[in-house]
C-alpha cells in the first residue's frame, strides 16, 4: 500500500469519525432547503481539493468552519439572484404551503444559528465556539444571547397569533 | 426551543459518510475550473495598483516648485552641484537621424520640421515620451536649418553631444553658435532635462535662458514660460525658433525699447504672433502682447487666453486620451474582478468612480495619490466571504 492510499485511509476513517456531528452541524447552519449531506459534501470537496483530512490538527473545526463559511456564501448568492430574478422568487411555485418549525431557524444568520447551535446543543463553552468559529468571546455571547431571544421571538410568535385570533 | 433545533439537525434523509465521501471523491476527479484564490487576486491587484502608481508619479514628477523656480532663484553653489551625466536613467533610447525614424515610445511633440521651421531658419524641436506626456522629461532635441537638420541630443553622453554639436557652425548666422557655444547650449540643455524633467536650461556665458515648461495635466495644455536676460545673447532679429508642443516659440531678441521678448505663436508656416513676453534682463515681466508691431501690456487672463487658444496638437491629445482611456479600462478590469465578491463591490465601485473621475478631472498626479491609497485599503480590507478558510487559524 503506497503512502498516499494509507493517507486517504486514514482520511476516510477521520472522515468517518467526525461524519455524524459534520452532518447534525450543517442541517442547523443550512438554510432549510439545502441538504445537509449536500453541505458535508461540498465542504469535503473544498478542504480535500487543498488538503488531505488527515493532516488537519482539528478536522471537525475545520470542516465546521468550511461549511459555516459556505452556508454564508450560499446565502449572499441566493440574496443577489432574487435581486435579479426576482419572479423565480415571487411565483410562489416554490413555497412550501405547510411549512413546518424547521424553517424558522433560517429567519437567523448561518453564524449565528451556528453560534446557538453550538451552545445549547452541543453544550460547548463561549471561548471554545469562538475558537471553532474563528470569533472573539464576546462576540460569541453577543450572538449567542441575540440568537436565543431572536429564537424566542420566533417561537412564540404563532402562539400570539392564535391567542389574539 | 431547543426542540426546534434538535428536530432541524435531524431533518433530511442521511446519507452517510461513505456515500458523501465517494461523491467528493467522483466530483473531484473531474476537471473543475478553479477559480483564484483571494490571495492571489489581492496580489494581482495590488501589483497592478504598484505599478499604476509608480507610473504616474514618474509622469508626475513636475512639481509645482519647478515650474516657478527660475534660473535666478538657485544658488550658484547649488548650480555646480547638478549632476553631469546626460544620459536619462532608464531609458533605452537609440540616437535617431530622420525624425520619422524615432525609437519606440519617443514622438515627436510638433507638426514636425515644417512646423518648426517655418521660416527655413534653424530651429529646435523637443522630443519626449509620448506615453509620459508632456511632465515627462524631454529626451531629445533636434536642430534644423536651411538646407537640412542636424539630430542629435537623444540619450546621449555629454562626449557625444560634444562630437555630433562640433558640426555646427554660422551658416546662416541667423544664431551665433560657434561650435564650442552650441555644444555648450545643447549640453546644458540635455543636463537639465535629464536633472529636473520639465526644465530647460540654456546658457551663454554670463547670460542665461531658462525654458521651462508646463502642461496644465486636466486641459492638456502647454505652456511654456521663459526666463532668460538675454541682453547681450548674439541674437539676431530674427531669432530663434523652438518649436512649442503646440506651435513655434519664437525667441526674439529686441522690441522697440531694446527689451528681449518670448512670442507664442501659432505652428506652421502661416506663423502668427499669438502672445508674447517682455523680458526685462532681470525677471520675467507681465504678459504682453503685440498688436501692429507694438509691445502692449496684456492681462494675464489675456495672456493665459492666447496660450489656450493654441492648445494641443491632435496627436498630444490622442495620444493622452488613449493612456487615460487604457487606464480606464484597466480600472474596469480590477472592478469587474472585485465585484465577484459581493463584499468588495463598494470598494470596487469607488476604486473605479475615483480611478476615472481622477483621470478625466485631474490628471496622472491625483491619479497616483489615489492609488496609492486604494492600494493600502485594498490589502487591508477583509472580504467577509472567506471560503475555505487557512488551517493556521484551526486550533
Amino acid at each position: 500500500m503506497t503512502d498516499s492510499d494509507s493517507r486517504e485511509r486514514q482520511s476516510y476513517q477521520t472522515f468517518d469519525r467526525i461524519y455524524p456531528d459534520l452532518r447534525r452541524f450543517a442541517a442547523v447552519v443550512a438554510d432549510v432547503d439545502v441538504d445537509p449531506d449536500d453541505l458535508v459534501h461540498d465542504a469535503l470537496i473544498q478542504v480535500l481539493e487543498r488538503v488531505s483530512i488527515a493532516e488537519l490538527r482539528d478536522p471537525d473545526a475545520y470542516l465546521r468552519r468550511v461549511m459555516l463559511n459556505l452556508s454564508i456564501d450560499n446565502r449572499r448568492r441566493r440574496a443577489v439572484f432574487r435581486r435579479i430574478r426576482p419572479k423565480l422568487f415571487s411565483s410562489g411555485a416554490h413555497l412550501d404551503h405547510y411549512p413546518s418549525d424547521l424553517a424558522l431557524l433560517d429567519n437567523l444568520d448561518p453564524t449565528t444559528r451556528a453560534v446557538v447551535f453550538l451552545a445549547d446543543v452541543s453544550g460547548l463553552s463561549a471561548v471554545v465556539i469562538g475558537e471553532q468559529l474563528g470569533m472573539a468571546d464576546g462576540t460569541v455571547r453577543k450572538r449567542l444571547s441575540r440568537g436565543r431571544q431572536e429564537l424566542r421571538r420566533l417561537v412564540d410568535l404563532p402562539l400570539q397569533i392564535s391567542k389574539e385570533k | 426551543m431547543n426542540d426546534l433545533l434538535e428536530a432541524r439537525v435531524n431533518r433530511g434523509t442521511v446519507r452517510g459518510s461513505s456515500a458523501v465521501w465517494a461523491s467528493a471523491q467522483t466530483t473531484l476527479a473531474e476537471p473543475r475550473v478553479q477559480r483564484p484564490p483571494a490571495l492571489a487576486l489581492r496580489l494581482v491587484i495590488a501589483g497592478f495598483a504598484a505599478v499604476a502608481f509608480l507610473a504616474a508619479v514618474t509622469m508626475g514628477s513636475l512639481s509645482p516648485s519647478l515650474i516657478t523656480e527660475s534660473s535666478q532663484d538657485r544658488d550658484p553653489a547649488e548650480e555646480s552641484q547638478l549632476p553631469a551625466p546626460l544620459l536619462i536613467e532608464g531609458m533605452d533610447l537609440v540616437r535617431y537621424t530622420p525624425p520619422s525614424i524615432l525609437p519606440d515610445g519617443v514622438r515627436i511633440f510638433t507638426g514636425g520640421p515644417e512646423a518648426a521651421n517655418p521660416d527655413g531658419e534653424r530651429s529646435f524641436v523637443f522630443f519626449g515620451d509620448a506615453a509620459k506626456g508632456p511632465t515627462g522629461p524631454v529626451l531629445g532635441i533636434e536642430v534644423f536649418e536651411s538646407g537640412g537638420f542636424h539630430s542629435f541630443g537623444v540619450n546621449m553622453s555629454t562626449d557625444e553631444v560634444l562630437a555630433m554639436t562640433s558640426h555646427l557652425s554660422n551658416t546662416n548666422q541667423r544664431w551665433s553658435i560657434s561650435p564650442e557655444s552650441g555644444a555648450e547650449e545643447i549640453a546644458n540643455f540635455v543636463l537639465r532635462t535629464d536633472t529636473a524633467p520639465g526644465q530647460l536650461d540654456f546658457t551663454q556665458g554670463t547670460d542665461t535662458a531658462v525654458i521651462q515648461y508646463d502642461v496644465d495635466n486636466g486641459a492638456g495644455v502647454w505652456e511654456w514660460v521663459a526666463r532668460s536676460h538675454l541682453a547681450n545673447a548674439p541674437f539676431t532679429s530674427e531669432g530663434v525658433e523652438f518649436a512649442g508642443i503646440a506651435g513655434v516659440l519664437r525667441l526674439a531678441p529686441a522690441s522697440d525699447d531694446g527689451q528681449d521678448m518670448l512670442v507664442w505663436t501659432e505652428g506652421g508656416e502661416n506663423y502668427r504672433l499669438a502672445a508674447f513676453e517682455l523680458i526685462d534682463g532681470v525677471s520675467m515681466s507681465a504678459p504682453v502682447s503685440r498688436v501692429s508691431g507694438r509691445v502692449q501690456r496684456v492681462s494675464q487672463t489675456e495672456w493665459d487666453a492666447a496660450v489656450d487658444d493654441i492648445g494641443p496638437t491632435g496627436f498630444q491629445s490622442a495620444a493622452t486620451w488613449t493612456a487615460r482611456l487604457l487606464v480606464i479600462g484597466l480600472a474596469a478590469l480590477v472592478f469587474a474582478l472585485l465585484v465577484r465578491e459581493k463584499a468588495w463591490k463598494p470598494l470596487a465601485l469607488l476604486i473605479f468612480a475615483f480611478a476615472s473621475g481622477a483621470i478625466l478631472l485631474h490628471g496622472w498626479i491625483l491619479l497616483s495619490y489615489f492609488w496609492a491609497l486604494s492600494t493600502i485599503v485594498l490589502l487591508l480590507s477583509k472580504p467577509r466571504s472567506q471560503g475555505t478558510p487557512p488551517r493556521e487559524t484551526i486550533p
